[in-house]
Protein backbone atom coordinates (compact mmCIF):
# COMPACT_ATOMS: atom_id res chain seq x y z
CA UNK A 1 0.00 0.00 0.00
CA UNK A 2 2.75 2.22 0.92
CA UNK A 3 3.70 2.18 -2.93
CA UNK A 4 0.42 3.13 -4.30
CA UNK A 5 -0.29 6.76 -5.65
CA UNK A 6 -2.57 8.23 -3.05
CA UNK A 7 -4.98 8.75 -6.16
CA UNK A 8 -5.29 4.78 -6.23
CA UNK A 9 -6.04 4.33 -2.30
CA UNK A 10 -9.57 2.77 -1.77
CA UNK A 11 -11.38 4.93 0.60
CA UNK A 12 -11.07 2.32 3.23
CA UNK A 13 -7.22 2.75 2.51
CA UNK A 14 -7.06 6.36 2.68
CA UNK A 15 -9.73 7.22 5.64
CA UNK A 16 -7.56 4.92 7.98
CA UNK A 17 -4.96 6.54 6.76
CA UNK A 18 -6.30 9.96 7.67
CA UNK A 19 -7.66 8.89 10.90
CA UNK A 20 -4.28 8.13 12.29
CA UNK A 21 -2.74 11.05 10.97
CA UNK A 22 -0.56 9.35 8.46
CA UNK A 23 -2.49 11.07 5.46
CA UNK A 24 -3.59 14.91 5.20
CA UNK A 25 -6.98 15.23 3.50
CA UNK A 26 -5.38 18.56 2.02
CA UNK A 27 -2.79 16.28 0.29
CA UNK A 28 -4.93 13.49 -0.82
CA UNK A 29 -7.34 16.09 -2.29
CA UNK A 30 -4.28 18.04 -4.00
CA UNK A 31 -3.24 14.55 -5.57
CA UNK A 32 -6.59 14.34 -7.22
CA UNK A 33 -6.78 18.00 -8.66
CA UNK A 34 -2.93 17.24 -10.05
CA UNK A 35 -4.31 14.16 -11.66
CA UNK A 36 -7.40 15.60 -12.97
CA UNK A 37 -4.94 18.50 -14.64
CA UNK A 38 -2.91 15.64 -16.25
CA UNK A 39 -5.31 13.62 -17.43
CA UNK A 40 -9.13 14.98 -18.03
CA UNK A 41 -8.35 16.94 -20.65
CA UNK A 42 -8.37 13.24 -22.82
CA UNK A 43 -10.81 11.52 -20.72
CA UNK A 44 -13.25 14.50 -20.24
CA UNK A 45 -15.10 12.99 -17.11
CA UNK A 46 -15.67 16.31 -15.29
CA UNK A 47 -17.87 18.98 -16.78
CA UNK A 48 -16.78 21.49 -13.97
CA UNK A 49 -14.11 20.91 -11.30
CA UNK A 50 -14.88 22.82 -8.06
CA UNK A 51 -11.08 23.18 -6.87
CA UNK A 52 -11.07 26.28 -4.27
CA UNK A 53 -14.27 25.05 -2.76
CA UNK A 54 -12.10 21.31 -2.67
CA UNK A 55 -9.02 22.56 -1.10
CA UNK A 56 -11.31 24.77 1.52
CA UNK A 57 -13.07 21.39 2.73
CA UNK A 58 -10.28 20.02 2.74
CA UNK A 59 -8.20 22.10 4.68
CA UNK A 60 -11.62 22.25 6.91
CA UNK A 61 -11.61 18.49 7.54
CA UNK A 62 -7.89 18.81 8.16
CA UNK A 63 -8.42 21.15 11.25
CA UNK A 64 -11.42 19.62 12.16
CA UNK A 65 -9.68 16.02 12.33
CA UNK A 66 -6.52 17.97 14.17
CA UNK A 67 -8.55 19.28 16.74
CA UNK A 68 -10.39 15.48 17.34
CA UNK A 69 -13.32 15.65 15.92
CA UNK A 70 -13.22 12.86 13.35
CA UNK A 71 -16.74 12.35 11.86
CA UNK A 72 -15.91 8.67 9.77
CA UNK A 73 -14.48 6.94 7.22
CA UNK A 74 -15.69 9.83 3.95
CA UNK A 75 -13.76 12.86 6.45
CA UNK A 76 -11.47 14.26 3.82
CA UNK A 77 -12.27 12.00 1.20
CA UNK A 78 -12.95 13.41 -2.37
CA UNK A 79 -15.67 12.30 -4.27
CA UNK A 80 -17.64 13.82 -7.45
CA UNK A 81 -21.03 13.79 -8.54
CA UNK A 82 -23.18 13.17 -11.24
CA UNK A 83 -24.28 16.69 -12.66
CA UNK A 84 -27.78 15.79 -11.95
CA UNK A 85 -27.41 16.10 -8.33
CA UNK A 86 -28.25 19.81 -7.02
CA UNK A 87 -24.99 21.16 -5.21
CA UNK A 88 -25.84 24.96 -3.21
CA UNK A 89 -23.92 28.17 -5.19
CA UNK A 90 -22.60 25.33 -7.78
CA UNK A 91 -23.82 24.88 -11.19
CA UNK A 92 -26.04 21.42 -11.80
CA UNK A 93 -27.02 20.95 -15.23
CA UNK A 94 -27.91 17.37 -16.23
CA UNK A 95 -25.64 18.59 -19.27
CA UNK A 96 -28.16 19.95 -20.84
CA UNK A 97 -28.19 23.40 -22.94
CA UNK A 98 -31.51 23.89 -21.89
CA UNK A 99 -30.00 23.98 -17.62
CA UNK A 100 -27.20 26.00 -18.50
CA UNK A 101 -26.03 28.31 -15.89
CA UNK A 102 -28.88 26.67 -13.56
CA UNK A 103 -27.33 27.19 -10.01
CA UNK A 104 -29.19 25.12 -7.42
CA UNK A 105 -29.76 27.35 -3.78
CA UNK A 106 -30.10 24.23 -2.11
CA UNK A 107 -28.29 20.73 -2.11
CA UNK A 108 -29.65 17.59 -2.80
CA UNK A 109 -30.19 15.64 0.60
CA UNK A 110 -27.42 12.93 -0.83
CA UNK A 111 -25.15 15.67 -1.26
CA UNK A 112 -25.61 17.21 2.24
CA UNK A 113 -25.72 13.92 3.84
CA UNK A 114 -22.03 12.96 2.54
CA UNK A 115 -20.80 16.57 2.89
CA UNK A 116 -22.36 16.48 6.70
CA UNK A 117 -19.89 13.01 6.74
CA UNK A 118 -16.68 15.00 5.91
CA UNK A 119 -16.98 14.06 1.97
CA UNK A 120 -14.67 16.55 -0.12
CA UNK A 121 -16.13 17.44 -4.08
CA UNK A 122 -13.91 17.52 -6.50
CA UNK A 123 -16.54 18.84 -9.02
CA UNK A 124 -19.64 17.63 -11.25
CA UNK A 125 -18.77 14.80 -13.74
CA UNK A 126 -20.10 14.25 -17.46
CA UNK A 127 -23.39 12.23 -18.16
CA UNK A 128 -25.69 12.08 -21.12
CA UNK A 129 -28.21 14.54 -21.34
CA UNK A 130 -30.95 14.18 -18.83
CA UNK A 131 -29.47 10.10 -17.78
CA UNK A 132 -30.70 9.12 -21.47
CA UNK A 133 -29.38 11.33 -24.16
CA UNK A 134 -26.10 9.32 -25.36
CA UNK A 135 -24.48 9.24 -26.74
CA UNK A 136 -24.56 13.05 -27.88
CA UNK A 137 -25.94 15.87 -25.92
CA UNK A 138 -26.37 18.86 -25.78
CA UNK A 139 -23.40 20.47 -23.61
CA UNK A 140 -19.84 19.15 -23.91
CA UNK A 141 -18.75 16.14 -25.20
CA UNK A 142 -18.72 12.61 -23.44
CA UNK A 143 -16.24 10.92 -21.20
CA UNK A 144 -14.05 8.49 -22.89
CA UNK A 145 -12.93 4.81 -21.60
CA UNK A 146 -9.72 4.66 -19.90
CA UNK A 147 -9.18 0.92 -20.70
CA UNK A 148 -9.55 2.30 -24.72
CA UNK A 149 -10.11 5.56 -25.64
CA UNK A 150 -11.65 4.77 -28.96
CA UNK A 151 -14.44 3.03 -26.26
CA UNK A 152 -17.62 4.45 -24.82
CA UNK A 153 -17.33 4.00 -21.05
CA UNK A 154 -21.16 3.85 -20.83
CA UNK A 155 -24.12 5.88 -19.58
CA UNK A 156 -25.64 7.30 -18.17
CA UNK A 157 -23.53 7.96 -15.27
CA UNK A 158 -20.62 8.14 -17.88
CA UNK A 159 -18.03 10.60 -16.23
CA UNK A 160 -18.51 8.66 -13.05
CA UNK A 161 -17.10 5.56 -14.30
CA UNK A 162 -14.60 7.25 -16.11
CA UNK A 163 -13.30 9.46 -13.26
CA UNK A 164 -13.79 6.05 -10.80
CA UNK A 165 -11.42 3.89 -13.03
CA UNK A 166 -9.19 6.35 -14.15
CA UNK A 167 -8.43 7.82 -10.47
CA UNK A 168 -9.91 10.89 -10.87
CA UNK A 169 -11.51 10.80 -7.54
CA UNK A 170 -12.20 8.57 -4.97
CA UNK A 171 -15.80 7.65 -5.21
CA UNK A 172 -18.09 9.06 -7.85
CA UNK A 173 -22.16 9.11 -7.44
CA UNK A 174 -24.36 7.74 -10.61
CA UNK A 175 -27.52 7.24 -10.49
CA UNK A 176 -29.94 4.38 -12.19
CA UNK A 177 -33.19 4.32 -14.14
CA UNK A 178 -32.18 0.89 -16.96
CA UNK A 179 -28.76 0.47 -15.48
CA UNK A 180 -26.52 3.91 -15.84
CA UNK A 181 -24.92 2.76 -12.52
CA UNK A 182 -24.28 -0.91 -13.57
CA UNK A 183 -23.35 -0.27 -17.45
CA UNK A 184 -20.59 2.13 -16.58
CA UNK A 185 -19.50 -0.05 -13.70
CA UNK A 186 -19.48 -3.02 -15.59
CA UNK A 187 -17.62 -0.94 -18.93
CA UNK A 188 -15.17 0.89 -16.66
CA UNK A 189 -13.80 -2.07 -14.63
CA UNK A 190 -15.40 -0.74 -11.50
CA UNK A 191 -18.09 -1.26 -8.97
CA UNK A 192 -21.84 0.61 -8.65
CA UNK A 193 -24.74 -0.39 -6.64
CA UNK A 194 -28.19 0.39 -7.64
CA UNK A 195 -29.91 -0.07 -4.20
CA UNK A 196 -33.67 -0.64 -3.29
CA UNK A 197 -35.92 1.88 -4.70
CA UNK A 198 -36.90 3.75 -1.35
CA UNK A 199 -33.23 3.33 0.11
CA UNK A 200 -31.90 6.44 -1.03
CA UNK A 201 -33.26 9.91 -1.63
CA UNK A 202 -33.83 11.38 -4.57
CA UNK A 203 -34.95 14.80 -3.77
CA UNK A 204 -32.56 17.29 -5.89
CA UNK A 205 -32.06 14.84 -7.96
CA UNK A 206 -32.92 15.68 -11.85
CA UNK A 207 -35.40 13.35 -12.70
CA UNK A 208 -35.42 10.68 -15.48
CA UNK A 209 -38.39 8.50 -14.49
CA UNK A 210 -39.98 8.95 -11.43
CA UNK A 211 -40.90 5.00 -10.83
CA UNK A 212 -38.03 4.04 -11.89
CA UNK A 213 -34.74 6.55 -10.50
CA UNK A 214 -32.55 5.40 -8.22
CA UNK A 215 -29.10 6.85 -6.76
CA UNK A 216 -26.37 5.28 -5.88
CA UNK A 217 -22.61 5.08 -5.60
CA UNK A 218 -19.48 3.81 -8.06
CA UNK A 219 -16.32 3.00 -5.83
CA UNK A 220 -13.04 0.92 -6.75
CA UNK A 221 -14.18 -1.70 -3.69
CA UNK A 222 -17.19 -3.35 -3.16
CA UNK A 223 -15.86 -2.10 1.04
CA UNK A 224 -15.78 1.22 -0.63
CA UNK A 225 -19.55 1.46 -2.12
CA UNK A 226 -20.50 0.16 1.65
CA UNK A 227 -18.31 3.13 2.80
CA UNK A 228 -20.39 5.45 0.65
CA UNK A 229 -23.84 3.97 0.59
CA UNK A 230 -23.84 4.13 4.41
CA UNK A 231 -24.74 7.96 5.20
CA UNK A 232 -26.43 8.01 1.47
CA UNK A 233 -29.05 5.39 2.61
CA UNK A 234 -31.92 6.27 5.00
CA UNK A 235 -35.74 8.10 4.77
CA UNK A 236 -36.42 11.67 3.79
CA UNK A 237 -39.10 13.31 4.29
CA UNK A 238 -38.45 15.45 1.26
CA UNK A 239 -38.96 12.56 -1.32
CA UNK A 240 -41.67 11.20 -1.25
CA UNK A 241 -41.14 7.75 -2.24
CA UNK A 242 -38.37 7.35 0.36
CA UNK A 243 -38.54 4.29 2.57
CA UNK A 244 -38.92 4.50 6.32
CA UNK A 245 -36.87 0.66 5.99
CA UNK A 246 -33.86 0.65 9.07
CA UNK A 247 -30.59 0.93 7.81
CA UNK A 248 -27.39 -1.51 8.93
CA UNK A 249 -24.53 -1.20 9.23
CA UNK A 250 -23.30 -2.51 5.60
CA UNK A 251 -19.79 -2.42 6.23
CA UNK A 252 -19.78 -5.30 8.90
CA UNK A 253 -21.94 -6.99 6.82
CA UNK A 254 -19.03 -8.00 4.50
CA UNK A 255 -17.55 -11.49 4.58
CA UNK A 256 -15.44 -14.17 3.38
CA UNK A 257 -17.70 -16.61 1.90
CA UNK A 258 -20.95 -17.64 0.19
CA UNK A 259 -22.02 -20.66 2.46
CA UNK A 260 -25.43 -20.65 3.27
CA UNK A 261 -26.38 -18.56 1.00
CA UNK A 262 -27.80 -19.96 -2.33
CA UNK A 263 -27.48 -18.09 -5.86
CA UNK A 264 -30.01 -18.60 -8.68
CA UNK A 265 -29.21 -17.13 -12.72
CA UNK A 266 -31.93 -17.47 -15.35
CA UNK A 267 -29.82 -19.63 -18.12
CA UNK A 268 -32.73 -19.76 -20.74
CA UNK A 269 -32.91 -16.16 -20.60
CA UNK A 270 -29.06 -15.49 -20.28
CA UNK A 271 -28.70 -17.57 -23.07
CA UNK A 272 -31.77 -16.34 -25.01
CA UNK A 273 -30.88 -14.54 -28.56
CA UNK A 274 -32.95 -11.42 -27.45
CA UNK A 275 -30.08 -10.87 -25.12
CA UNK A 276 -27.29 -11.51 -27.65
CA UNK A 277 -24.75 -12.20 -25.05
CA UNK A 278 -21.03 -11.79 -26.47
CA UNK A 279 -19.31 -15.47 -26.27
CA UNK A 280 -16.11 -13.64 -23.93
CA UNK A 281 -18.84 -12.54 -21.49
CA UNK A 282 -21.04 -15.44 -21.06
CA UNK A 283 -17.83 -17.98 -20.55
CA UNK A 284 -16.52 -15.30 -18.13
CA UNK A 285 -19.89 -15.47 -16.72
CA UNK A 286 -19.92 -19.60 -16.10
CA UNK A 287 -16.15 -18.98 -14.55
CA UNK A 288 -18.11 -16.86 -12.32
CA UNK A 289 -20.61 -19.73 -11.20
CA UNK A 290 -17.85 -21.81 -10.54
CA UNK A 291 -16.03 -19.55 -8.53
CA UNK A 292 -19.14 -18.80 -6.49
CA UNK A 293 -19.53 -22.26 -5.75
CA UNK A 294 -16.33 -22.44 -4.56
CA UNK A 295 -16.97 -19.80 -2.33
CA UNK A 296 -19.54 -22.02 -0.69
CA UNK A 297 -22.83 -20.78 -2.16
CA UNK A 298 -25.18 -23.77 -3.40
CA UNK A 299 -25.90 -22.44 -7.17
CA UNK A 300 -29.06 -22.60 -9.07
CA UNK A 301 -31.43 -22.27 -12.41
CA UNK A 302 -34.01 -20.62 -11.71
CA UNK A 303 -36.69 -19.24 -14.31
CA UNK A 304 -38.37 -15.98 -14.77
CA UNK A 305 -41.29 -16.31 -17.31
CA UNK A 306 -42.20 -12.45 -18.02
CA UNK A 307 -38.39 -11.13 -17.73
CA UNK A 308 -38.26 -12.32 -21.72
CA UNK A 309 -40.35 -8.56 -21.83
CA UNK A 310 -39.08 -6.70 -19.11
CA UNK A 311 -36.55 -4.96 -20.17
CA UNK A 312 -38.73 -3.57 -22.89
CA UNK A 313 -41.60 -2.65 -20.46
CA UNK A 314 -39.15 -0.51 -18.30
CA UNK A 315 -37.93 0.81 -21.50
CA UNK A 316 -41.70 2.34 -22.37
CA UNK A 317 -42.41 3.34 -18.60
CA UNK A 318 -38.95 5.32 -18.68
CA UNK A 319 -39.48 7.31 -21.83
CA UNK A 320 -43.17 7.71 -21.16
CA UNK A 321 -42.11 9.34 -17.60
CA UNK A 322 -39.42 11.28 -19.20
CA UNK A 323 -41.95 12.82 -21.99
CA UNK A 324 -44.24 14.00 -19.12
CA UNK A 325 -41.88 15.57 -17.25
CA UNK A 326 -39.93 17.16 -20.47
CA UNK A 327 -42.54 17.69 -23.23
CA UNK A 328 -43.23 21.80 -22.02
CA UNK A 329 -39.43 21.91 -22.68
CA UNK A 330 -39.62 19.99 -25.54
CA UNK A 331 -42.20 21.99 -27.42
CA UNK A 332 -41.08 25.58 -26.50
CA UNK A 333 -37.10 24.63 -26.95
CA UNK A 334 -36.17 22.13 -29.14
CA UNK A 335 -33.10 23.33 -30.10
CA UNK A 336 -32.02 23.29 -26.52
CA UNK A 337 -31.50 19.44 -26.24
CA UNK A 338 -29.46 17.22 -28.19
CA UNK A 339 -30.48 15.15 -30.79
CA UNK A 340 -30.85 11.77 -28.82
CA UNK A 341 -32.54 13.18 -25.78
CA UNK A 342 -34.87 14.86 -27.80
CA UNK A 343 -35.87 11.68 -30.07
CA UNK A 344 -36.03 9.43 -26.72
CA UNK A 345 -37.98 12.13 -24.88
CA UNK A 346 -40.10 12.74 -27.96
CA UNK A 347 -40.81 8.78 -28.65
CA UNK A 348 -41.96 8.70 -25.48
CA UNK A 349 -45.16 11.17 -25.87
CA UNK A 350 -46.33 8.49 -29.44
CA UNK A 351 -47.25 5.65 -27.10
CA UNK A 352 -51.07 4.87 -26.58
CA UNK A 353 -52.17 5.26 -22.83
CA UNK A 354 -52.49 1.39 -23.29
CA UNK A 355 -49.04 0.76 -23.94
CA UNK A 356 -47.83 2.64 -20.52
CA UNK A 357 -51.27 0.86 -18.54
CA UNK A 358 -49.44 -2.48 -19.88
CA UNK A 359 -46.34 -2.07 -19.08
CA UNK A 360 -47.25 -0.92 -15.45
CA UNK A 361 -49.31 -4.47 -15.27
CA UNK A 362 -46.24 -6.14 -16.18
CA UNK A 363 -44.07 -4.69 -13.78
CA UNK A 364 -46.33 -6.02 -11.30
CA UNK A 365 -46.39 -9.78 -12.96
CA UNK A 366 -42.33 -9.39 -12.85
CA UNK A 367 -42.13 -8.05 -9.18
CA UNK A 368 -44.77 -10.84 -8.01
CA UNK A 369 -42.61 -13.52 -10.39
CA UNK A 370 -39.28 -12.26 -8.61
CA UNK A 371 -40.96 -12.28 -5.02
CA UNK A 372 -41.60 -15.80 -5.53
CA UNK A 373 -38.37 -16.47 -6.86
CA UNK A 374 -36.55 -14.64 -4.12
CA UNK A 375 -38.60 -16.73 -0.96
CA UNK A 376 -35.75 -19.70 -2.22
CA UNK A 377 -32.72 -18.01 -3.86
CA UNK A 378 -31.02 -15.08 -1.83
CA UNK A 379 -29.33 -13.38 -4.74
CA UNK A 380 -29.77 -13.69 -8.45
CA UNK A 381 -26.32 -13.26 -10.99
CA UNK A 382 -26.32 -12.74 -14.45
CA UNK A 383 -23.49 -10.92 -16.54
CA UNK A 384 -24.20 -7.00 -16.48
CA UNK A 385 -24.02 -6.00 -19.39
CA UNK A 386 -24.15 -8.73 -22.82
CA UNK A 387 -20.50 -7.07 -23.90
CA UNK A 388 -17.78 -5.66 -23.26
CA UNK A 389 -17.30 -1.11 -23.99
CA UNK A 390 -19.45 -0.38 -27.34
CA UNK A 391 -17.88 2.22 -29.77
CA UNK A 392 -19.42 5.66 -30.01
CA UNK A 393 -21.50 5.55 -32.87
CA UNK A 394 -24.29 3.55 -31.37
CA UNK A 395 -28.06 4.64 -31.77
CA UNK A 396 -29.70 4.92 -28.32
CA UNK A 397 -33.29 4.27 -29.73
CA UNK A 398 -33.66 1.09 -30.92
CA UNK A 399 -30.77 0.39 -28.09
CA UNK A 400 -33.97 0.67 -25.61
CA UNK A 401 -35.62 -2.19 -26.83
CA UNK A 402 -32.59 -4.99 -26.54
CA UNK A 403 -33.28 -7.16 -23.76
CA UNK A 404 -31.15 -6.81 -21.00
CA UNK A 405 -29.83 -7.78 -17.51
CA UNK A 406 -30.24 -4.50 -15.19
CA UNK A 407 -33.84 -3.19 -16.35
CA UNK A 408 -35.64 -5.75 -14.57
CA UNK A 409 -34.04 -4.70 -11.32
CA UNK A 410 -35.24 -1.25 -11.91
CA UNK A 411 -38.93 -2.38 -12.10
CA UNK A 412 -38.71 -4.77 -9.30
CA UNK A 413 -36.95 -2.09 -7.28
CA UNK A 414 -34.50 -4.70 -6.16
CA UNK A 415 -30.65 -3.83 -4.89
CA UNK A 416 -28.57 -4.93 -7.76
CA UNK A 417 -24.37 -4.60 -7.76
CA UNK A 418 -22.27 -4.90 -10.70
CA UNK A 419 -18.30 -6.07 -9.94
CA UNK A 420 -15.50 -6.20 -12.27
CA UNK A 421 -15.42 -9.44 -13.03
CA UNK A 422 -12.37 -10.48 -15.84
CA UNK A 423 -11.55 -8.93 -19.26
CA UNK A 424 -11.73 -9.73 -22.42
CA UNK A 425 -9.31 -10.58 -25.17
CA UNK A 426 -9.27 -7.08 -26.16
CA UNK A 427 -8.73 -6.36 -22.53
CA UNK A 428 -11.46 -3.90 -21.81
CA UNK A 429 -13.17 -4.82 -18.63
CA UNK A 430 -16.38 -7.20 -17.98
CA UNK A 431 -18.82 -6.75 -15.04
CA UNK A 432 -21.12 -9.27 -13.14
CA UNK A 433 -24.47 -8.41 -11.50
CA UNK A 434 -25.78 -9.46 -8.14
CA UNK A 435 -29.14 -8.78 -7.41
CA UNK A 436 -31.01 -9.55 -4.10
CA UNK A 437 -34.14 -9.21 -1.74
CA UNK A 438 -35.41 -5.71 -1.36
CA UNK A 439 -33.55 -3.95 1.43
CA UNK A 440 -30.63 -6.95 1.62
CA UNK A 441 -28.31 -4.68 0.25
CA UNK A 442 -26.20 -6.29 2.98
CA UNK A 443 -26.30 -9.73 1.29
CA UNK A 444 -25.30 -8.00 -1.84
CA UNK A 445 -22.33 -6.05 -0.42
CA UNK A 446 -21.48 -8.98 1.31
CA UNK A 447 -21.44 -11.69 -1.34
CA UNK A 448 -19.93 -9.09 -3.49
CA UNK A 449 -17.04 -8.52 -1.25
CA UNK A 450 -16.18 -12.28 -0.96
CA UNK A 451 -16.45 -12.43 -4.67
CA UNK A 452 -14.15 -9.37 -5.17
CA UNK A 453 -11.52 -11.07 -2.69
CA UNK A 454 -11.80 -14.40 -4.32
CA UNK A 455 -11.86 -14.02 -7.94
CA UNK A 456 -11.24 -10.50 -9.35
CA UNK A 457 -8.23 -9.32 -11.07
CA UNK A 458 -7.50 -5.86 -9.38
CA UNK A 459 -6.10 -4.15 -12.74
CA UNK A 460 -6.45 -0.71 -12.93
CA UNK A 461 -6.72 0.88 -16.97
CA UNK A 462 -3.55 2.53 -18.76
CA UNK A 463 -3.53 5.75 -18.25
CA UNK B 1 -51.59 11.05 -42.99
CA UNK B 2 -50.12 7.50 -41.38
CA UNK B 3 -50.01 6.57 -37.45
CA UNK B 4 -46.71 7.22 -36.75
CA UNK B 5 -46.84 10.49 -38.27
CA UNK B 6 -49.86 10.96 -36.32
CA UNK B 7 -48.77 9.82 -32.85
CA UNK B 8 -45.76 11.86 -33.83
CA UNK B 9 -48.28 15.25 -34.30
CA UNK B 10 -49.68 14.45 -31.48
CA UNK B 11 -46.82 15.48 -29.45
CA UNK B 12 -46.55 18.85 -30.04
CA UNK B 13 -42.85 18.50 -30.28
CA UNK B 14 -41.23 20.54 -33.65
CA UNK B 15 -39.35 18.14 -35.36
CA UNK B 16 -36.98 17.82 -38.46
CA UNK B 17 -37.35 15.15 -41.24
CA UNK B 18 -34.26 14.08 -40.38
CA UNK B 19 -35.76 13.90 -36.72
CA UNK B 20 -38.73 11.62 -38.10
CA UNK B 21 -36.87 9.66 -40.09
CA UNK B 22 -34.66 8.48 -37.02
CA UNK B 23 -37.35 8.03 -35.08
CA UNK B 24 -39.50 5.97 -38.28
CA UNK B 25 -36.08 3.69 -38.34
CA UNK B 26 -36.74 2.40 -34.52
CA UNK B 27 -40.74 2.64 -34.95
CA UNK B 28 -41.39 -1.22 -35.93
CA UNK B 29 -39.05 -2.47 -33.53
CA UNK B 30 -40.84 -0.73 -30.30
CA UNK B 31 -44.78 -1.32 -32.20
CA UNK B 32 -43.15 -5.74 -32.32
CA UNK B 33 -41.72 -5.04 -28.79
CA UNK B 34 -45.18 -3.19 -27.15
CA UNK B 35 -46.68 -6.82 -28.86
CA UNK B 36 -44.72 -8.55 -26.94
CA UNK B 37 -45.79 -6.94 -23.95
CA UNK B 38 -49.33 -7.30 -24.48
CA UNK B 39 -48.75 -10.68 -25.18
CA UNK B 40 -48.25 -11.64 -21.57
CA UNK B 41 -50.86 -13.76 -19.30
CA UNK B 42 -51.17 -11.01 -16.63
CA UNK B 43 -52.77 -13.09 -13.87
CA UNK B 44 -52.11 -12.56 -9.96
CA UNK B 45 -50.90 -8.66 -11.29
CA UNK B 46 -54.60 -8.29 -12.92
CA UNK B 47 -55.84 -8.41 -9.30
CA UNK B 48 -52.72 -5.87 -7.59
CA UNK B 49 -52.33 -3.35 -10.56
CA UNK B 50 -55.16 -1.51 -9.50
CA UNK B 51 -52.97 -0.93 -6.19
CA UNK B 52 -49.76 -0.33 -7.49
CA UNK B 53 -47.64 0.67 -5.00
CA UNK B 54 -44.06 2.86 -4.73
CA UNK B 55 -41.67 0.04 -3.91
CA UNK B 56 -40.60 2.10 -1.01
CA UNK B 57 -44.29 1.74 0.55
CA UNK B 58 -43.10 -1.80 1.31
CA UNK B 59 -40.53 -0.39 3.89
CA UNK B 60 -43.02 1.42 5.71
CA UNK B 61 -42.42 4.69 3.82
Amino acid sequence: MADTPLYYLSIAEASARIQSGDLSPVELTQAFLDRIDALDGELNSYILVTREEALASAHAAEDEIAAGRYRGPLHGIPIALKDLYDTKGIATTGQSKLLEGRVPEEDCTVWGRLCEAGAVLLGKLTMFEFALGGPDTSLEELSRNPWDLSKSPGGSSSGSGTAMAAGLAMGTLGSDTGGSIRIPAAYCGIVGIKPTYGRVSRAGVLPLSWSLDHAGPMTWTVEDAALMLQPMAGHDPADPTSSKAAVPDFRSALRDDLRGLTVGFPRSYIASPDVMLDDEVHEAFHDSLSALRDLGAAVEVVEIPSLKHATQANSLIMIAEAHAYHVDNLRKHPDLYGQTAKLCFTLGGMFSSGDYVQSMRLRSQVRSEYAALMERVDLIATPTMATPASDFDFDLLPVLMISNFMGPMNMTGMPALSIPNGFSKGGLPIGLQLAGRPFEESTVLGAGHAYEKAARPFARPPV
Amino acid sequence: MSDFDAFAERTGVALSQDDLQRIATCWDGYMEAIEGIYEVKLGAADEVAGRFDPQGAEGGA
